[in-house]
């Protein structure tokens, strides 16, 4: 969606239009969702944070005003909801302190022996590790630049591109460029 | 092989989503649905031209009304006031005596102002003569004789002399003259004028008047 679309369909929501969130919801559940269920790594627990999501988005329309980035801005909103969410329920889940060191759900030892070209991209994206995933997705999901990503994760500019150029060779073993 | 990493991952995250919108749409709430700012713009934006109109529509004709007359109010008082009065210019060219619409014959040389025709025959009878008497006659004819006065020709509409009657014709001899200051009486103009037999001698069978001057 256009960054003029998205102003149209929030402005049209000030004054009680369904309809144009609706088209909002079908542009960005699925961008919304996964940057949730990747910070809460709960299905339930995800499917409550985008829900709330979208009705805050309704909210925000009274005081939206556009400009540029407006996936950037989804995205904060949504990580910042589901962080709220695993502060209250106190559950240890991957975040931005996580070390980098941190071995993945696979050890990269199997990632270099398995046939990689019968991989799927789900199979590829389950050897990244959980902050490398969410940067990929911000990037392709959200089409941000490095520093929105850093603004958004709060790390610096030169983490975000690290874990994201560590996840793309990860990705290339598996044949996706 | 080479695969679309951006393509493919957009599919699959769509692809595994579950269908959030009964439930979002159920916990949205209720917004009023106010008038719509263009249409206050809109709203606006007519009525100023509305009213604009209306004053423009009230005030220019009133300025063009105003305008004219008091263009034409200029003109119209000199006219009146020339119409009112007639100055009459003696033969000499000097202008002393006026002779108004209604008749009257004002002499200022004399220095009595006799105002309309009823207040000089009024006038005149309080302070006439027994043989003096009031006529209202309409010059018939002028004749101007230099240094001797002038004679007219009058035919008689009223009368208080019973020898004077109405619908005759008689003569009027005015013994003033022009060098004098005093401004003859035009051709058809009705006037009240006091007379008085004119006890001269005079071989003509006409009987003449003297206009009695005071």
């Amino acid at each position: 969606m256009e960054e003029k679309q998205f102003s149209a369909c929030m402005e049209r929501m000030k004054y009680g239009d369904k309809d144009a969130l609706h088209e909002i919801y079908e542009a960005y559940i699925g961008y919304i969702y996964s940057i949730v269920f990747q910070t809460v790594s709960n299905r339930e627990d995800a499917e409550d944070v985008t829900s709330e999501f979208f009705m805050k988005l309704w909210r925000l329309a009274d005081t939206y005003r556009g400009g540029n980035g407006h996936r950037a801005w989804m995205a904060a909103i949504a990580r910042n909801m589901a962080t709220d969410l695993l502060r209250k329920t106190k559950r240890e889940v991957l975040t931005d302190d996580f070390s980098d060191t941190m071995a993945g759900n696979v050890p990269e030892e199997s990632v270099e022996q398995k046939v990689l070209s019968d991989m799927s991209l789900k199979q590829a994206l389950d050897t990244l590790k959980a902050n490398e995933r969410e940067v990929v997705h911000l990037k392709i999901m959200g089409d941000m630049t490095f520093q929105q990503i850093a603004d958004i994760l709060k790390v610096p500019l030169g983490t975000v591109t690290w874990r994201y150029q560590s996840a793309i060779k990860k990705l290339r073993r598996c044949g996706y460029e | 092989m080479s695969k679309n990493l951006e393509r493919e991952y957009q599919a699959l995250v769509n692809t595994d989503v579950p269908d959030l919108w009964a439930r979002i749409e159920a916990g949205l709430d209720e917004k009023t649905t106010p008038r719509t700012p263009e249409k206050k713009i809109y709203f606006k934006v007519w009525a100023g031209l509305a009213a604009a109109c209306v004053c423009a529509a009230l005030i220019v004709p009133t300025v063009t009304s105003v305008m004219r007359t008091g263009s034409s109010s200029g003109s119209g008082m000199a006219d009146k006031g020339y119409d009112n009065s007639r100055a009459e210019t003696a033969a000499d060219g000097s202008v002393n005596s006026v002779v108004t619409s209604d008749g009257a014959y004002i002499n200022p040389a004399s220095g009595m102002d006799t105002g309309s025709a009823g207040g000089f025959a009024a006038e005149a009878a309080a302070e006439a003569e027994p043989d003096h008497f009031t006529v209202t006659v309409e010059i018939l004819d002028v004749d101007v004789r230099m240094n001797s006065g002038v004679l007219y020709t009058a035919k008689v509409l009223a009368s208080e002399n019973p020898n004077v009657q109405a619908d005759s014709e008689i003569k009027i001899f005015s013994p003033a003259v022009a060098s004098e200051g005093v401004t003859v009486i035009e051709k058809l103009e009705t006037c009240d004028l006091m007379l008085m037999e004119d006890d001269s001698d005079d071989s003509s069978q006409e009987t003449t008047y003297v206009l009695v001057n005071e």
